[in-house]
């Protein structure tokens, strides 16, 4: 005789089809799910984990060139293209798709100094040590890029920068001056001088698009307006400053790679100190690019690393590097959010995933929200030391390891020498500078 | 020249003052003084008035009179001339040409040298930028303050359209849609939204009297929420895919078969007459053919190979069985279902000593009462079995046919038939009824397990206050008596309250053994079984050694023989005990104090402490703070789907393969757009109000 106990309507936990989802009937009484923390620590715990075990940020380089890069452009219209110049006058566009190079222009002799893209993708501007500008065309499919340039025009001196307006077909370059250029015309709109140095990196404004500003070998940040007659400000660094980038979402926010090591984000409207000083490098951060969401940039050394940072916060988030890997001369995040591209001194490019634990391709639906979970863990417990911990360690090679171990020494040596000095003199004659108070050294207007 | 002379002069008397005494220079010396006093005078201030120098009159007095008298002024003034011309009308082009050069007469003061001009320039284009990037100011902060940012952020929101909006935008194109449309629309039957009846029923209803509408409208409304009713019914059921819930509602519709034809039997006998032909020729054609019979291709092969295979010999049986009941004689089948009976029956023995095992020591006691109430039911059962009611056995094989094979009709009207043919057999006695119930004794409503759970309840009650008194005897008959001697008493227990489990399934478990008088044996075996294993003393011993640890000591600093006699057996003196015992602060309260069967660590643990915040994180303001946020679950063991959802939303979620382009003005002044747009709107208006206004003056 069978004795049936339990009861059960099958319709209430029997699917109809494969394709619906599971009926799964919870209890949610805390009672029944007790010790909700530990048990969260403990996947956080494990999430952060997880993420250490799967951070493999790089993805792959593209080899091709024959000397040094020296500079890339992003395509505003095509995840998959990449444009990139070196130092033997060399011009590559690069499909990342299938990670070959597509086409090879001799565009100069000497350096290929600067690339920009129209913002409708039309053509493309190179600038040379050879003392000129020139313009190509750049049709849909990249092989069919024409060999020779649509249109050259020679300077007088050696441009050094160039960048392109967002909107309008305007362009701006940099040498001895700065110069505005349509570009129908063979003679530059304006010219901006204000100083006698070499102007190494000009930078158009993404938003507020008729501002842009330019670093000086003199070790100035200088803003310009195109519809002003003269430069706007003036920022004295105590270092020379490589190169700046705007911030694609919050228009009056910059941040200057600086040879100090350091990154300074300015507010333009208050140029007296900056809004945050960024440290973690160990040699002069040469170039950086801000993410398109505005939440982050990654900067490129001569410590041959590339560190990503928050732009609210002072130390880097990621650092990445490779054992092949030399002087980062160039950088540039891709415009989904996802890469980062990296030119560097010894003729590769390369490609790393802007989250180094990320999973590449299409996600289940599980899957994400199981990501989405961990990830919201890891946030929740991120104080906890253990997890803190395991979060923040990296390997980084011992030469890098020991050099930051020593500035810190340094750093620590030069406070101890300050607090000594301001202890033994009288009150307020030594006073207390703030970190970023410290490396502004004054704005001319 | 002329006060340096004074000067002289007063230093030349003073020399003489000094010096001379001569009388007769008296007069003098106070012209002298006067000259002095007045030089003196002239010291301070302005230096003494500049003696006029003369001047010719022309200058002063000119042919015209127009100088002052001063002739500092001697500049002629044009609004001085224009006063002659105002009386004269003449000269009008004069007098504008004039009015021109009074008016521009203002000059220009010098301009900057270049570079500082430049600054001034520099300045102001830095302050006119500055204040145009002020404007994103706004933008910014709402995306950095933002909880969650979808990027690209100028996403166009595709939705699917729902039947509602599609019926609200419909407008009927094809001639035939346009008909049917005129018929839905224009036709008194159609029914509307907010309105219980059409147009057509209440015109109805207008039309009858009061009682009448009443009745009419009340059938109405029944009649449609049973169609509803129906309607919804059948929705539901026609959804479900559960073959079984099928197979059921095939039964229930079989047996409401049977309920029809029985009343047809009663009713029209013809009609019945019909039906046992029907069931004849069916039987009879059963007989004939070879159809359910092991002499198919199949029913051979399968008998060949299915030597071994349970189910495939069971589907041959099945298949025999099939055409057995087709071919049976009516009044044959109830000595069959007897005999199914009785084979089952025998199912239920062979269940029943593992329940009374005589090796499992727990039941040892209870075990022999057990088989003796069970072999008595058995036996009784046995002969009542026999007499179980006739239709329900039917019925039952009835069911079995019909999960079997696709049912025919007439097979359910013959099982119907004999059930009425053996109309006697279906009334059981009452008394039969009542020894039913004892042998089996299954629980079936949901009122008769709330009465076991109720008594369930009610006996552990009594029992913690026995136990409670037990424990108190055990542990004072325990410090008295030797220790090899120690049993676990099974009396002795924690009186923990239950907890009480909300849940709907009630105990199936009824325990009939307890409510009996324990019998010693079982003990005893308890007992051996843990032996030497007393849990509770040794716990409460273990928390007093804890709580001694864990409360402070006096500090004892006496130095026995200090300053008194020493030796064995003296005290320290009450003076000494007085000054040189440190007397340990009051212990704070343990956590555990209230708790009787707990005990609460409160020493730092080392091993936890490590995975322990040690300071207060950045944006929290107290401790509380903090703990209640670890404290609130995210995950969906605690939380449902869409809250979980809702939690665990990413701040910043990007599109795969989307370029995301820089804040464009549109995004960013979207508010500030709309709302100028807005004013714009309204100072239109009230422009055109005024316009009216206007135009009606």
């Amino acid at each position: 005789m069978k004795v049936k106990v339990l009861c059960r309507n099958p319709d209430d936990y029997v699917r109809d089809t494969k394709k619906d989802i599971q009926k799964v009937h919870r209890n949610y009484d805390p009672s029944l799910h007790p010790f909700e923390a530990p048990r969260e620590y403990v996947r956080a715990l494990n999430a952060t984990k997880l993420e250490r075990v799967f951070a493999k940020p790089f993805l792959g380089s593209l080899d091709g060139h024959t000397d040094s890069v020296q500079c890339m452009a992003k395509h505003p219209m095509s995840l998959s293209t990449l444009l990139s110049g070196s130092c033997n006058g060399e011009l590559k566009i690069w499909n990342l798709a299938n990670r070959k190079c597509s086409k090879t222009l001799t565009a100069h002799t000497g350096f290929v100094r600067g690339i920009c893209v129209d913002s409708k993708a039309s053509y493309f501007l190179s600038v040379g040590d050879d003392q000129t500008i020139k313009q190509w065309s750049l049709p849909c499919t990249e092989t069919e890029v024409e060999d020779a340039p649509i249109n050259t025009i020679i300077g007088k001196s050696i441009f050094m920068s160039i960048d392109h307006h967002w909107k309008k077909p305007l362009f701006v370059t940099s040498g001895q001056q700065v110069d505005l250029w349509d570009i129908n015309r063979a003679e530059p709109l304006k010219s901006f001088e204000w100083c006698t140095d070499s102007i190494h990196s000009v930078k158009f404004n993404p938003l507020e698009v008729s501002v842009f500003g330019s670093c000086t070998a003199e070790r100035n940040i200088i803003l310009y307006d195109i519809r002003a007659n003269t430069p706007l400000k003036k920022v004295v660094m105590s270092m020379k400053t490589n190169t700046i980038a705007w911030n694609p979402m919050e228009s009056f926010i910059f941040t200057a790679a600086n040879e100090d090591y350091n990154l300074y984000t300015f507010d333009v409207r208050r140029l007296d100190q900056p809004v945050n000083v960024h440290m973690d490098h160990v040699s002069a951060v040469v170039d950086l690019d801000y993410s398109p969401t505005g939440r982050e940039f990654a900067s490129g050394s001569f410590d041959k690393t590339i560190r990503i940072f928050e732009i609210n916060k002072g130390h880097s988030r990621e650092v990445y590097h490779t054992k092949r890997m030399q002087h980062v001369t160039c950088i540039k995040w891709s415009l989904d959010n996802r890469y980062i591209l990296s030119g560097s001194d010894e003729m590769n490019l390369r490609i790393w995933k802007a989250k180094a634990s990320e999973k590449i391709g299409k996600l289940k639906k599980r899957e994400e929200s199981a990501f989405r979970y961990n990830e919201k863990l890891k946030e929740k417990y991120r104080h906890h030391p253990q997890i803190k911990r395991i979060a923040r360690h990296r390997h980084v090679p011992k030469l890098i390891y020991k050099e930051a171990q020593t500035i810190r020494i340094q750093r620590q040596s030069l406070k101890r020498k300050l607090d000594n000095k301001r202890k033994h003199s009288k009150e307020g004659t030594v006073p207390i500078v703030s970190e970023r108070k410290k490396h502004v050294v004054g704005i001319v207007e | 020249m002329y006060n340096q002379g004074i000067l002289w002069s007063t230093t030349t008397d003073s020399s003489l003052r000094i010096s001379g005494s001569d009388n007769d220079e008296d007069d003098v010396d106070d012209e002298q003084h006067s000259k002095l006093l007045k030089a003196i005078g002239s010291l301070d201030g302005k230096k003494g008035k500049r003696v006029q120098q003369r001047s010719e009159a022309v200058k002063e007095i000119s042919e015209f009179t127009l100088a002052s008298k001063d002739g500092k002024s001697s500049r002629v003034r044009v609004h001085e001339l224009m006063g002659t011309l105002k009386s004269t009308t003449s000269h009008s082009e004069l007098k504008k040409q004039l009015i021109n050069v009074q008016r521009k007469s203002k000059t220009l003061s010098a301009s900057l040298p270049k570079h500082e001009a430049l600054k001034v320039e520099r300045k102001l284009a830095y302050e006119n930028t500055s204040n145009e990037l002020s404007k994103w100011h706004q933008a910014v902060q709402a995306n950095r303050r933002a909880e969650h940012l979808s990027f690209p952020l100028n996403q166009s929101t595709t939705s699917l359209q729902t039947t509602d909006t599609f019926v609200k935008k419909f407008k009927p194109a094809t001639p035939l849609e346009e008909e049917i449309y005129t018929l839905l629309h224009g036709s008194k039957h159609m029914e509307r939204p907010d309105k219980e009846f059409t147009q057509a029923e209440e015109e109805a209803l207008k039309a009858m009297s009061l009682e009448e509408a009443k009745a009419r409208r009340a059938e109405l409304q029944k009649a449609r929420a049973l169609q509803s009713y129906y309607e919804s019914k059948c929705k539901r059921q026609k959804k479900i895919k559960s073959k079984k819930f099928h197979r059921i509602q095939k039964k229930a519709k079989a047996k409401e078969d049977i309920k029809k034809m029985q009343e047809v039997m009663e009713n029209d006998p013809e009609a019945a007459n019909e039906m046992m032909t029907k069931i004849d020729k069916t039987r009879a054609q059963e007989r004939v053919s070879l159809k359910h019979k092991n002499t198919g291709k199949w029913a051979k092969s399968t008998v060949r190979f299915g030597k071994y295979n349970l189910q495939a010999r069971e589907q041959i049986q099945q298949q025999l069985q099939k055409s057995r009941d087709l071919t049976q004689k009516i009044a044959e089948i109830n000595k069959s279902d007897e005999e199914d009976q009785e084979e089952g029956l025998e199912g239920e023995e062979v269940l029943a000593p593992s329940l009374t095992d005589i090796n499992n020591p727990w039941f040892n006691a209870s075990a022999k009462n057990v088989t003796k109430e069970e072999s008595k039911t058995t036996s009784k059962n046995a002969k009542d079995h026999v007499r179980i009611s006739a239709l329900e056995a039917v019925t039952a094989q009835q069911v079995d046919d019909s999960d079997s094979e696709d049912d025919d009709a007439p097979e359910i009207i013959r099982h119907m038939l004999e059930s009425v043919s053996n109309a006697d057999v279906l009334e059981t006695p009452v008394d039969d009824q009542e020894l039913l119930s004892e042998g089996v004794n299954r629980k079936q409503t949901l009122e008769d397990f709330e009465f076991t759970g109720s008594d369930e309840e009610t006996l552990p009650e009594v029992n913690s206050s026995e136990v409670t008194q037990d424990s108190k005897e055990y542990s004072t008959a325990d410090k008295r008596g030797n220790i090899k001697d120690i049993h676990v008493d099974p009396m002795k227990v924690f009186t923990i309250k239950p907890r009480e489990i909300k849940c709907l399934e009630p105990d199936i478990v009824v325990g009939d053994f307890e409510k009996e008088d324990r019998p010693d044996k079982h003990l005893m075996n308890i007992q051996e079984a843990f032996a030497d294993d007393d849990v509770v003393e040794d716990f409460h011993q273990d928390k007093k050694r804890k709580i001694d640890e864990s409360t402070p000591k006096d500090i004892d600093l006496t130095l026995p023989g200090w300053g008194d006699w020493g030796g064995t057996g003296v005290k320290p003196s009450k003076r000494k005990k007085k000054r040189f015992i440190i007397k340990a602060p009051p212990a704070a309260p343990r956590l555990d104090r209230k708790l009787a069967h707990v005990i609460i660590n409160e020493k730092r643990n080392k091993s936890v402490a490590m995975h322990q915040v040690n300071n207060l994180p950045f944006p929290f303001n107290s401790a509380q703070q903090f703990e209640s946020h670890i404290r609130a679950p995210v995950g969906n063991t605690w939380n449902t789907e869409a809250v979980f959802k809702k939690l665990t939303k990413p701040k910043i979620k990007t599109q795969m393969g989307a370029i995301i382009e820089p804040l464009s003005e549109a995004d960013a002044f979207k508010d500030t757009v709309s709302i100028e747009a807005n004013n714009k709107e309204k100072t239109n208006k009230m422009d055109k109000s005024k316009r009216k206004k206007n135009f009606k003056k």
